[in-house]
């Protein structure tokens, strides 16, 4: 009865063409022999209720955790970020948010629009981009405003997130700043709009456009990024250019974007007036279960640490040294400490930081342990930044799920 | 002929033949509850998302089911006509929600 409606349904809505791609993709996929995602597919259990995600290989990527396929949304599995400090690209997550996503892209043909308030509206290609300016790179933390929102408690609609969508990543391309100044900013610009080359289902449909203010977007850090850890970025993370907007929250880091607006306002639009928006308080919490009184953008990444050498429910032995590994990172003022907790809270111990990749980026860390008794152990990691900010020891709860920055606590058991 | 293939090779290094990047998508698995009213969900929600858009909810409490449907008629333009709006979050909550809301 399912299928017999199912088929009506998509017959009915005209989506009879999506099906029969369908079927010739997977024929397509059965001759050239990639077939991994049509067989029984590997599953992963995120920890919390209804936390079951098949692991799927996307185009460019090794088989990620899927949240959604229309559009797709792909987590990167945990273990990866113990893999190293630079997140791989075919491991990055993916985040989109319309349907209606570019499949093709020539570069050759793509160009960049520069126009609205400006002197002299401007269309670039990747050529004029790479020939014309000069290239600026940046190692910066790219995380989804809900990642880990599948934590929040109570728990809150939306994208059902363990901990992996965020990535940190060597992006390369041309200052934002640079592009602005040839085009000439008029003097009275406020804000700066950026729209990528995904669209709508249907005009009812608000088109995904961002805006940073105009200071922001004219400072030195923000990038058109065309490169990722030294290649051409991958399609399904912004083919063949992104804003990389460092210490923001992904939200803001526009795919395939191709249209940059300059505006005399702020802008209205639904991606910034209505979602994205965070409680206008301390934290950007408020009581569980409760409304916000008043919101503004969501903007910075709080403080995070992480312990990724050891997962929940691992093993570690008794009287032998343990070299303890994680990351740290925040919004751009650079991790100045982590301590390391191997009693549930009471005792913190400190960490020795990795290399230093720059203030947007992952901050490794390594503290070796020799554990002395037998039995379960709860390590608790936490970070402070250069502005004295640090991590809650107990979650903060928005109505959205972001932000989530708890001191987290791993289980693990020491073995004879 | 070594020119020639010296040529091709500087012309592929720099770009001058690069195809468009083209990729195919893995196949979309429907797997809405088939309960009443599915057909209702299919028809409005699936037009423009797939079904784990709601299969991986936590389960929600009607009230949250019913706020969900109305931001996805209200700010996602969703045509969902408002004599079936009822049927839609009953097969919501039934299938996707708390076991006693």
């Amino acid at each position: 009865m399912f299928n017999e409606s199912m088929h009506a349904f998509l017959q009915s809505r005209g989506a009879a063409i999506r099906r029969r791609d369908l079927f010739r993709n997977a024929s397509l996929l059965s001759l050239s022999g990639v077939i991994s995602h049509l067989r029984a597919e590997e599953s992963i259990t995120l920890p919390f209720a209804n936390g079951q995600r098949p692991l799927v290989r996307y185009p460019q990527k090794r088989p990620l955790i899927r949240l959604t396929s229309r559009p797709p949304q792909l987590e990167t599995p945990f273990s990866v970020f113990n893999e190293s400090v630079l997140t791989p690209n075919d491991a990055f997550f993916v985040r989109y948010h319309l349907p209606n996503i570019p499949m093709e892209i020539d570069s050759e043909s793509f160009r960049l629009e520069i126009k609205g308030s400006v002197q002299n509206a401007l269309k670039l290609s990747i050529k004029d981009l790479k020939d014309n300016f000069s290239p600026a790179e940046i190692v910066a933390v790219n995380q989804c405003s809900g990642n880990s929102r599948g934590f929040s408690n109570p728990r809150v609609s939306g994208g059902q997130l363990g901990n992996g969508a965020m990535g940190n990543a060597r992006w390369r391309g041309v200052r934002l700043k640079d592009v602005l100044e040839k085009a000439g900013v008029s003097a009275n610009a406020k804000q700066v709009s950026f729209n990528g080359m995904d669209t709508p289902p249907g005009p009812q449909v608000p088109d995904f456009i961002k805006a940073l203010e105009i200071d922001h977007a004219m400072s030195a850090d923000v990038l058109l990024a065309y490169s990722m850890n030294g290649e051409d970025l991958p399609l399904l993370n912004g083919y063949p250019l992104r804003l990389v907007v460092p210490g923001y929250y992904g939200t803001y880091w526009v795919k395939h974007v191709h249209e940059i607006t300059v505006l005399d306002s702020v802008f209205e639009g639904f991606w910034m007036s209505t979602a994205y928006r965070i409680p206008n308080t301390p934290g950007a919490c408020i009581p569980s279960g409760t409304a916000a009184k008043s919101t503004l953008p969501i903007g910075r990444l709080n403080v995070r640490s992480f312990l990724t050498s050891h997962l929940e429910g691992g093993s570690i032995q008794i009287h032998r040294e343990t070299v303890l590994r994680g990351i740290a990172f925040d919004g751009g003022a650079g991790i100045n400490e982590v301590v390391v907790s191997m009693d549930g809270g009471n005792v913190w111990r400190k960490a020795v930081l990795g290399e230093d990749l720059g203030n947007y980026s992952f901050r490794e860390w390594t503290l070796p342990v020799t554990p002395q008794v037998k039995g379960p152990l709860e390590i608790r990691v936490k970070a402070t930044n250069r502005l004295g900010e640090s991590q809650p020891m107990d979650a903060l709860w928005n109505p959205a799920g972001y932000m989530r920055n708890v001191v987290e606590a791993v289980k693990i058991e020491v073995i004879a | 002929m070594k020119t020639t293939s010296l040529l091709l090779t500087a012309l592929l290094s720099t770009g001058a033949f690069s195809a468009p990047l083209k990729i195919e998508l893995p196949a979309e698995a429907p797997t809405l509850k088939a309960a009443a009213g599915v057909e209702i969900a299919m028809q409005n929600c699936l037009t423009c998302h797939s079904a784990e858009y709601m299969t991986t909810q936590p389960p929600l409490s009607r009230a949250a089911w019913k706020a969900s449907v109305d931001k996805m008629k209200g700010k996602f333009g969703a045509q969902i006509p408002a004599e079936q709006i009822e049927t839609l979050v009953d097969y919501l909550s039934k299938n996707y929600g708390q076991p006693n809301p």
